[in-house]
């Protein structure tokens, strides 16, 4: 008898994923050692870039020392935005009332002056620009910023949750003023592709099945693509491969959970998706161990792709090429 | 345009300070869905976008910018 068809996939349930991310915010997780050092990257991007900036949209979670650096290079007015709310942002839950250290201060992280904290509600003036940056929730794939109003767009490892990244795309574009930079961060394909490969293949020996259980993830060419596509100038891309370390299969799967990225397919009205039997998992846990080990023969190796995006809005009287001189 | 309200959930000894929202953030706004202007009401502490007929709340200085949370106006 063939098996039952499976729902193909049809592209990933946003709202769902705007909820988990929400639980993951709310637990003040963010930002985890793999956000810091993927803010880091950008911010030695960002050093590379000569012109400077007055405004600037922070696009991810747990941005504080994004924004730092951009405030040290003279922008006064930077806004962060996410799908959901900061943890800090509702003075409900913190990080240490929902029980999670946070770690300490890495780098490129300056501590913020808590004088300057006190009062940002009374600051709003030109040459004073409030602590906390102003911060908003939007939708990836609906932006609701005008045209041409902000000088550099950073975005942090939000973008793999969009359906439409040409839109997505697009949409940072337009809001960049002539002559304004995008700088973005986004999961790649080939990110968790042990985890990938080890789950099908054990699936589908114990099955006969392979349904999609890991959300497709642009590649580094296809990005590039998509950049010039959306309008951007002087398009460039390059990839980071990191590797992290597990100590086993459950603990990868949890805490992707922990991190609001479990799979979360659309689910189409006919046909549940298929839950991941534990036979299935334990199958794919030894083909992991035994393809996937850690560095010291511990553990299990995770592969996490970083694409970096970098483009320009053309300016209006042609392309000055001048401004790009550090690259 | 001002806002002169005060989150509810915010108290004054906090070390976190009350947010109110940047009228240089609202003026770069627009409603997602239509990209026409929005309207400030700063009692309701909403942004209006009279196009889509929606309200999108702001809470505690942060605008939420989520059609699915925004609150549909009724047709007069």
């Amino acid at each position: 008898m063939p098996p039952p068809p499976f729902p193909s996939f049809t592209g990933l349930d946003r709202l769902r994923l705007r909820r988990n991310r929400a639980r993951a915010v709310a637990r003040g997780i963010f930002p985890e050692t793999f956000d810091r050092t993927v803010m880091e990257r950008l911010a030695e991007r960002l050093g590379d870039i000569k012109r400077s900036f007055k405004t600037a949209l922070v696009l991810g979670q747990g941005t504080e020392a994004l924004v730092d650096a951009l405030r040290a290079r003279g922008v006064a007015f930077p806004v962060t935005a996410d799908s959901v709310m900061g943890p800090d942002s509702t003075n409900t839950v913190t990080p240490a009332q929902a029980g999670v250290p946070r770690e300490s201060s890495t780098l490129f992280h300056a501590p913020r002056d808590p004088g300057l904290r006190r009062d940002d509600a009374d600051r709003t003036g030109p040459e004073s620009p409030p602590a906390l940056p102003q911060t908003l929730v939007l939708d990836e794939e609906s932006w609701p910023f005008a045209g041409g109003v902000v000088e550099a767009i950073l975005s942090v490892l939000t973008l793999h949750t969009v359906n439409d990244l040409p839109g997505a795309l697009a949409q940072a574009r337009n809001a960049l003023t002539p002559g304004g930079v995008f700088l973005g961060a986004l999961v790649g394909g080939a990110s968790l592709q042990e985890l990938r490969t080890c789950l099908a293949d054990a699936e589908s020996a114990l099955t006969g099945q392979a349904p999609r259980r890991v959300a497709p993830m642009v590649d580094v060419m296809t990005a590039g693509a998509l950049l010039r596509r959306a309008g951007f100038e002087l398009p460039l891309t390059d990839r980071e491969t990191l590797t992290l370390v597990v100590p086993d299969l459950t603990t990868l799967l949890r805490r992707l959970h922990e991190r609001g990225e479990g799979f979360a397919p659309k689910v189409p009205a006919r046909g549940a998706h298929l839950p991941l039997r534990r036979d299935v998992l334990a199958e794919a846990e030894r083909l992991y161990a035994a393809r996937f080990p850690g560095p010291s023969g511990e553990g299990l190796s995770v592969t996490a792709e970083v694409i970096f995006l970098h483009g320009w809005r053309p300016e209006q009287t042609g392309s000055d090429l001048t401004r790009c001189t550090a690259l | 345009m001002r806002d002169d309200s005060s989150s509810p959930s915010s108290d004054a000894t906090s070390a976190i300070p009350v947010r109110r929202v940047d009228p240089r953030l609202l003026e770069i706004l627009v409603c997602p869905l239509t990209k026409t202007p929005l309207r400030y009401d700063a009692a309701r502490q909403e942004l209006i976008s009279d196009k889509a007929k929606l309200a999108f709340p702001i809470r505690d200085g942060i605008p939420i910018m989520l059609v699915d949370e925004a609150r549909r106006l009724d047709d007069d």
